[in-house]
């Protein structure tokens, strides 16, 4: 019965901050940037107003386009909210104990979706997003797998919760949990395309990935991917953050949860200050810097391999 | 900290250094990548005095960070600004995916151990720093990134002697770090000469002889 | 008094699939007959009742058949969980099949003779189930040369087409070296052991080695192993859909089992090296095999290509099973999920890849085309198709709650299991690396098939003929909707098939947990919460749509007017960023010609093509063939007529023989 209540307790917990939080970090993101450049910049509730106003307007859909495009944003947003009741992102337990396969796949079904969206409206620039989308998760997503298969191998076993939570800590734990950390953080700038992979606020057709994807959707069809966006960055920039927390010794749920909470601005800062200070790559030069992802990941699965 | 972990936790740490090193095409990074290299090193060096008790170690630690981490690389990087070069696009493999060479040879050192018996495990690290400066040396094309391999693999040697007889004579590793020195002077040197000579420093081009 | 339930089913088996269709033989050639599908469907449905009634009172006995024999050895079939488990895929697959057969033909029946197709189909069908259940080796290869002969004669069903013949004969021609190589690894596993039945073949260490890689090699060319596969996606774009789908879906997957029986549950040859070669090859060909596929422009070579990728990642598995069994009891459960996820993604792949082929031979149907450069827009005009082929494509995909899904989740589990166990570092980073393999053929495999629905059926038509598409007949259509729910009912059913496979795998090392406790996935929370989701937000989205209707708009063209099919991908151009990452292997190259006065600032005429090519076909297999044919120019002379040297090659041979047989001695 106490087990049951738990899980009915992290499940209002997780959904309530599934509703808030995305957002709310999104808002983060664009005012950190916007002071690192001098703007004033609009407050961190913006992005709430946004989906406020794209749900009340109405949609525009291509002549083109069947009903695959009518869906795929709705499997888009129930995929990553099945993943994002799965991850431990928030510092405590997950209510579904997830798998990380299974969540590796919901998210990659996620993408796929919005690919096939894209290509449904016949637009050149969607096939083109789509395109590059595929070569870069080509990439990102084993680095993503490497990565959490490190530290799976380290705990014995795929269950996320049990994998996430921090036991004693020694150099070695230290140090592959140091590489996940930087391996699946480059792996999910790549995978989330920002930069240096992609600016999400350029509005130039022939350069952009993901929002090149989703040029023709508008009104509500929009505003459901757009949160679905920002719910996989938190997500993911929550699993980064509870990686690295798997470097440092285990505290009480609540101090870990705060620290969740931090690390989750911190990353936006991160975000933010990156894109501020660099510049996008070279299409070219994008498995160059994904291979350095790899490679980490690689590293952490071999040291695993001699110490775990 | 006891001694053996952490001299196997920064070799480590040099280990990913040096890959992260192939991976590099930009000349002033990695430049910069082997002065943490080489500060590291000296550090570790003077750690290893300091828990041993032997002041000579530290001095040599010191002296390998200020000459290796310091002086080498400032005169590295003068003399890249110097002959202008920024980009080192390597031999027929791109630098990202000569980690992954790299990193099979690390990995199947360390995996396979094909020296068990001859060679302590903490000798490995060294094996593999040393390695990937000559690996660094048989890809580059210009002529200052093969001087970068050749301090790499140099501090390769350092690192062996240092975790695993926890130093030489001073006399002789302060010997070596002055000879290290010259050579980069005058590789440097050099390499300005031939720069204003062949009006490049790409070595897969210097085939004939030019006076 | 009972009923011997078994027998009689066996015998109603062979009622429809041998007897019956004997009778096409007295039809007219022209005629695309009502009742052969329905002897193929009802022939399916009692095979599944066969395994299940196997499945029931499962025995590893033989059965030796009375009355029947080659050379003193009588035939003998056994019918064990391992076949009752194949003979399950073959009668699924061709029931789910048959209702399409009628339909599709209607096309190719002017110009085929139905006769010889029904034959061969019934012949084939009987063949496999009997490749499976042989218990020796006479049996065995007497039933392989028939399923390879009525596969060949099936392949080449429109022969009329001079690219069809070519097919036929590099299928011919693979299928001889295959049973060259099965002959011989038999004489020499007979020789060692004295015995052709293969329960009684234990052969282990070295002596395993020669016959077993002989065997293997032979197997492995029907099955589609790298690099053996060549055949594949020359012979399906070539054979008629059902065919291919019974081919790929099914006929390689006979191979698999034999190769499991063979080298894994209860194995007759027994050798670490076994497992490193499977595992090598299949890793290789896992990701070899999706990288083609991926370029491909035809639909039903993407498909072919894509077998090879799932063979691959099953023989794979296949190998983890092998080296994790010789690896000590830490790792029998290891080598239990593994043999699992083999046995599931056999069932799964069969099921999903009919469907797709399917769902290739209704757009051929439809639009008399495959390449995707000429199709595009299909789906608005075949719904169905579409619906079904886009559940498939996410099966192939391993797109969570459908049933690829589950087979690939045990890999990566047998694989992590192994990678967390405290053992050499060598295997356990070797572990992670098969993690890091299946999901880079795994994200391949998402590329490949978004394009291939993406270009295919997506967006705008590229050609008058598919402009002008209907959807398919209901027969077809009935086809594609049964294997789709399967689809999706095994996805969801993977704890229900995991127990029944335990029969299988209990035969290995018996002393482990039972496999289904290593499922730990959440799938069903999963899904209810993707459902919950789903149809919240789309009664939302229903009602807000009510009040405020979509409004319909062309597609963003930049203000420049209406967009046409030439401004869409093609299929080339969707591929290109992968296909330039991965060029060493393809060699892949662009060329671009501008045409026009002033070229290079006004291009008149601009063409754009790109060419690859395959190291295995025109650097190793090209030479070789060149080099066979120099030899044969040779050998010919033997054959010129002249007396005297036939007389020669005769006595020859049996000194030969004589020389041989009393060295032996």
């Amino acid at each position: 019965m106490t087990e049951t209540l738990r899980i009915a307790c992290l499940a209002i917990i997780y959904i309530a901050h599934i509703a808030i939080v995305p957002l709310l970090l999104i808002g983060i993101i664009r005012t950190a940037k916007a002071r690192l450049q001098g703007r004033q910049g609009p407050s961190p509730l913006q992005p709430f107003r946004d989906i406020a106003k794209l749900l009340r307007k109405g949609e525009t859909v291509s002549t083109v386009a069947f009903w695959t495009f009518l869906g795929a944003p709705l499997v888009t947003l129930a995929a990553t909210v099945a993943a994002a009741l799965m991850v431990p992102w928030l510092g405590i337990d997950s209510p579904i104990a997830g798998d990380l396969l299974l969540f590796i796949y919901l998210l990659t079904l996620a993408k796929v979706v919005i690919s096939l969206s894209a290509l449904d409206t016949a637009s050149g620039f969607g096939a083109i997003g789509a395109s590059r989308e595929a070569a870069v998760s080509l990439f990102s997503e084993p680095a993503m797998l490497a990565g959490l298969a490190a530290l799976a191998a380290h705990a014995g076993t795929t269950n996320l919760n049990a994998m996430l939570t921090p036991g004693t800590v020694t150099v070695e734990t230290s140090v592959v949990a140091g590489l996940t950390a930087v391996g699946l953080w480059m792996a999910i700038m790549a995978d989330l395309n920002r930069m240096p992979i992609d600016d999400p606020t350029t509005h130039l057709e022939l350069t952009m990935i993901h929002e090149a994807q989703i040029l023709d959707n508008s009104g509500r069809n929009l505003a459901i991917v757009e949160y679905t966006v920002a719910l996989r960055l938190c997500l993911f920039v929550g699993l980064v953050g509870r990686v690295a927390m798997l470097a440092l010794p285990p505290v009480t749920p609540v101090v870990a949860y705060l620290a969740s909470l931090a690390l989750l601005c911190l990353g936006a800062g991160v975000i933010a200050v990156s894109e501020v200070g660099m510049v996008r790559l070279g299409w070219r030069r994008i498995p160059n810097l994904l291979s350095f992802s790899v490679a980490a990941s690689l590293l952490a699965c071999l040291l695993v391999a001699l110490k775990g | 900290m006891v001694l053996a972990p952490t001299i196997e936790a920064v070799s480590a740490a040099l280990v990913v250094l040096s890959l992260w090193m192939i991976g590099i095409s930009q000349y002033v990074t990695s430049v910069r990548l082997f002065a943490v290299q080489s500060i590291t090193l000296g550090a570790l060096a003077a750690y290893i005095g300091m828990s041993k008790g032997e002041p000579m170690m530290i001095v040599v630690g010191i002296a390998v960070a200020i000459f290796k981490g310091g002086a080498v690389p400032s005169y590295l990087a003068f003399a890249g600004r110097k002959i202008g070069c920024r980009n080192d696009s390597s031999l027929s493999i791109a630098p990202p995916l000569q980690i992954f060479l790299a990193g099979s040879v690390v990995a199947f050192l360390s995996l396979s151990h094909p020296f068990r018996g001859e060679l302590p495990a903490t000798a490995i690290p060294c094996l593999d720093i040393l390695l990937i400066g000559m690996l660094l040396m048989v890809t580059r094309r210009l002529a200052l990134s093969q001087i970068i391999g050749f301090l790499v693999i140099e501090n390769g040697i350092f690192l062996y002697t240092i975790s695993q007889t926890y130093g030489m004579p001073v006399l002789v590793e302060l010997g070596v770090l002055m000879d290290v020195l010259a050579i980069t002077m005058l590789a440097g040197l050099l390499v300005y000469r031939i720069s204003s000579t062949f009006e490049h420093v790409d070595v897969t081009k210097m085939k004939e002889l030019k006076g | 008094m009972t009923i011997p339930v078994l027998p009689t089913l066996i015998g109603l088996l062979g009622l429809f699939w041998l007897i019956l269709p004997l009778t096409a033989c007295a039809q007219t050639p022209r005629v695309n007959s009502k009742q052969y599908p329905v002897f193929v469907g009802v022939g399916g449905l009692i095979l599944i009742a066969v395994a299940s009634f196997a499945w029931l009172g499962a025995s590893t006995a033989a059965h030796a058949i009375p009355g029947l024999a080659l050379g003193g050895v009588p035939f003998s079939l056994r019918l064990d969980p391992l076949a009752a488990w194949a003979l399950a895929i073959i009668g699924i697959v061709s029931a789910a099949v048959s209702p399409y057969i009628r339909g599709y033909m209607d096309h190719l029946s002017p110009r085929v003779d139905m006769r010889v197709f029904w034959v061969s189909l019934s012949l084939l069908l009987t063949s496999m189930a009997a490749v499976v259940t042989a218990a020796n080796v006479q049996t065995f290869l007497i039933a392989w040369e028939t399923m390879s002969l009525a596969s060949f004669l099936l392949v080449i069903t429109d022969r009329g087409s001079s690219k069809v013949r070519e097919a036929g004969l590099i299928y011919l021609g693979a299928t001889r070296v295959g049973t060259a190589f099965l002959a011989t690894g038999f004489l020499w596993a007979h020789s060692l052991t004295g015995s052709w039945t293969f329960a009684d073949w234990h052969l282990s260490g070295t002596a395993a080695l020669g016959p077993g890689l002989l065997i293997l090699v032979g197997l492995g060319l029907k099955a589609g192993m790298w690099p053996f596969h060549l055949w594949l996606p020359i012979a399906h774009p070539a054979a008629p859909a059902p065919v291919s789908a019974l081919m790929s879906g099914v006929m390689v997957k006979m191979a698999v089992a034999v190769i499991i029986r063979l080298f894994v549950v209860d194995p007759s040859f027994s050798n670490v090296a076994f497992g490193v070669v499977l595992l090598a090859l299949g890793s290789v060909g896992a990701v070899w095999g999706i990288l083609f596929a991926l370029i491909q422009q035809d639909l039903k070579r993407l498909l072919a290509l894509s077998t090879v990728e799932n063979i691959g990642l099953i023989l794979a598995s296949l190998g983890v099973c092998i080296l994790a069994s010789h690896g000590g009891s830490a790792l029998g459960w290891a080598a239990q999920i593994a043999l699992a996820a083999a046995l599931l993604h056999m069932l799964n792949h069969a099921i999903f890849k009919s469907l797709l082929f399917l769902g290739a031979g209704s757009v051929d149907s439809a639009t008399h085309t495959l390449d995707l450069g000429h199709l595009g827009g299909l789906a608005a005009k075949m719904p169905q198709t579409y619906a079904t082929f886009l559940i498939g494509a996410g099966c192939a995909c391993a797109l969570p709650p459908l049933s690829g899904f589950s087979s690939e989740w045990l890999m990566y589990k047998a694989a992590l299991i192994v990678s967390s166990t405290q053992i050499e570092p060598l295997w356990r980073f070797t572990a992670m690396l098969i993690v890091i393999m299946i999901s880079l053929a795994g994200a391949l495999a998402v590329t490949a098939f978004v394009k291939a629905i993406g270009v295919g059926f997506q967006g705008l038509s590229r050609s008058a003929s598919a402009d002008h598409a209907h959807e398919v007949g209901r027969g077809m259509t009935t086809s594609q909707t049964i294997l789709a729910a399967l689809c999706v009912l095994l996805g969801l059913s993977a704890p229900a098939l995991l127990v029944t496979i335990q029969l299988i795998v209990h035969q290995m090392t018996p002393a482990s947990p039972p496999i289904i406790s290593a499922w730990t996935v959440s799938l069903p929370a999963a899904f209810v919460v993707m459902a919950f989701t789903f149809a919240a937000v789309a009664v939302w989205l229903k009602s807000a749509r009510r009040r405020d209707p979509i409004k319909p708009y062309s597609t963003w063209d930049c203000g420049f007017g209406p967009v046409g099919p030439r401004a869409q991908v093609a299929g080339v151009s969707y591929v290109q960023p992968v296909a330039r990452m991965f060029g060493v292997i393809f060699r892949y190259g662009q060329t671009l010609d501008l045409e026009g006065v002033d070229k290079r600032l006004f291009p008149e005429e601009i063409t754009a093509s790109v060419n690859y090519e395959s190291l295995l076909e025109d650097r190793i297999y090209a030479p070789l063939i060149r080099w066979i044919w120099r030899i044969g120019d040779h050998v010919v002379a033997l054959q010129e007529g002249s007396i005297h040297r036939y007389l020669l090659t005769m006595l020859l041979a049996l000194a030969i023989l004589v020389a041989v047989g009393g060295y032996s001695r």
